[in-house]
């Protein structure tokens, strides 16, 4: 029995409701198809859009057959097209189904969190327009993993740490990849040679020049304030005209170093992939013939 | 799994927004470009900068020297020319010693179209705001290496001797003592590195002194530098 994603956003029964465990009801799907594979025993997951991401938030199943009604076409859209002189808009029809709830999703249950975890999503910036409709199917290792929460670490600490990169670096650190793996087919390298790979090069390129940027703007906060303003220090490109403060480069740095003070990245992901040793096992099986999930389009 | 969630949510956040320049679109880091641009890192060069500033401030009152408009506070990325950009003066009871010039274009009588330019450059007192080798006490160049167990290559110790003893020809001891404290053996025309130096491991020091040059290895925050030469 296929299962399915419905998104709250266009099924008005849905929209705002905040549903737990046994809440029963009805919903409606309207479309130009007579026919929509949602059956009786259906599983479903609902999702929810929020202010900065979308959330699954519950899981349940389809307790009736359709209720089909043909609905006439809108009245806005005959308008338009009488204008324009195009063909008529096609019929739709109203499937109503009866629901139950069989949970409610609070575990690891945000888009972004999950979408290197699924197998259905590939546009990692924009991960909502996979689910972009009334409803799309799911395939049964990506319910199990929304159902679940579960997160394929090594892919999501990868994916994050790689598209979190400016376009320029993304495809920089690409390059050096085919050089260093000796491929284009990133299928054939494991994510755990591939971040490594990865953290060496943030912290080559990047990290080791926020950490001079840190350091000058501590030496000037604690020597040469009272000579000049360290807030305003800086460089201007000459040729771009942009200005760039070092003091405020230097704070997110600072954040960042006393981030990984407390425990290195590298260390937090081998701590976390021993300690669910058999889901990441099965996620590596999952996404065998997966390549990396970099983004280079944007 | 949801500590290590917010874990890497928030490393990836801070690093999205730290590998941007604030307020701009330009990356922090030099992408795909030539060994050169990559050695000659305007953050690195600054940093060597600040260090030598904070210095001189223990022998001499340091003043700043504003520059203009944009440049009031802000250094040019690359080397550009002296007027309007901002700079130290280092004075002695009163009276101004030398100037402390980041990145300034030294129009040099021997070849002007050279775009050869000192990264750091210590300027006599009454050096104008269009400097020739005339104006200069000495040099310092700065080259950043990502990997610190990088030695700096020949190429970049000889284009160093011609910008100095060629081009600047700051062949004899500098005309003016500055006066470092910490780095006083520093107090010199400068190849600064916070990798390894090219002479040090081969201590092969006759084309330093030679050519009135110094390498310093190892100079980064935390880390103690040493001077060869």
């Amino acid at each position: 029995m296929p299962a399915f994603a419905l998104n709250s956003k266009y099924i008005s029964a849905f929209e705002q409701a905040s549903l737990t465990k046994g809440d029963t009801g009805e919903f409606s799907i309207v479309s130009e198809l007579q026919e929509i594979p949602i059956r009786q025993k259906s599983k479903f997951i609902l999702m929810q859009p929020a202010k900065s991401d979308f959330f699954f938030t519950n899981e349940g199943i389809v307790t009736s057959t359709a209720k089909i009604i043909k609905l006439p076409p809108p009245q806005d859209k005959i308008s338009t097209v009488r204008n324009i002189d195009k063909p008529m808009p096609k019929e739709r029809y109203q499937h109503t189904f009866g629901y139950e709830i069989r949970s409610k999703l609070e575990n690891n249950n945000a888009l972004n969190d999950l979408k290197y975890s699924l197998k259905v999503v590939y546009n990692f910036y924009k991960p909502e327009t996979h689910f972009s409709q009334q409803f799309r199917d799911i395939n049964s290792d990506d319910y199990k993993t929304i159902v679940n929460g579960w997160i394929y670490t090594i892919r999501t600490a990868f994916g994050k740490i790689v598209n979190a990169l400016p376009k320029q670096n993304r495809l920089e650190f690409m390059l050096f990849a085919m050089d260093e793996f000796k491929t284009i087919d990133f299928v054939k390298i494991p994510l755990i040679d591939g971040i490594e790979f990865l953290n060496s090069y943030v912290a080559k390129r990047i990290l080791s020049r926020g950490k001079l940027l840190v350091a000058t703007d501590k030496l000037i906060q604690s020597k040469l304030k009272t000579v000049l303003d360290p807030k305003q220090v800086g460089f201007v490109d000459e040729v771009t005209g942009n200005e760039k403060s070092i003091h405020t480069q230097a704070l997110i740095f600072q954040k960042l170093q006393s981030l990984e003070s407390k425990i290195t990245l590298t260390e937090y992901l081998s701590k976390s992939i021993g300690s669910n040793k058999e889901l990441q096992d099965h996620f590596d099986k999952l996404f065998k013939r997966e390549t990396w999930p970099i983004d280079l389009r944007i | 799994m949801k500590d290590f969630l917010n874990y890497i949510n928030d490393f990836s956040t801070l690093l999205k927004s730290g590998a941007i320049w604030h307020g701009t679109d330009e990356p922090l880091a030099p992408v795909l470009s030539d060994p050169d641009a990559l050695a000659d890192d305007y953050i690195y060069e600054f940093y060597c900068y600040i260090c030598m500033v904070i210095d001189l401030m223990n022998n001499y009152d340091i003043s700043f020297i504003k520059g203009t408009g944009k440049f009031e506070y802000k250094f040019p990325q690359k080397a550009a020319n002296k007027k309007g950009k901002p700079r130290f003066h280092a004075s002695e009871n009163n009276k101004l010693q030398f100037q402390i010039c980041a990145g300034t274009k030294i129009n040099c009588s021997r070849a002007s179209s050279e775009d050869n330019n000192p990264d750091i450059s210590f300027q006599k007192a009454d050096s104008s705001d269009n400097p020739n080798e005339a104006d200069i006490i000495i040099i310092m160049d700065a080259k950043f290496k990502e990997n610190p167990n990088h030695e700096l290559p020949k190429a970049e110790v000889y284009k160093f001797i011609t910008i100095s003893h060629s081009l600047f020809q700051l062949n004899a001891p500098p005309t003016l003592k500055i006066k470092f404290d910490r780095f006083s053996d520093m107090a010199a025309n400068c190849l600064i590195t916070n990798g390894k130096s090219h002479s040090g491991k081969k201590n092969d020091l006759a084309i330093l002194s030679l050519h009135n040059i110094k390498e310093v290895e190892g100079f980064a925050p935390n880390v103690k530098h040493i001077v060869i030469g």
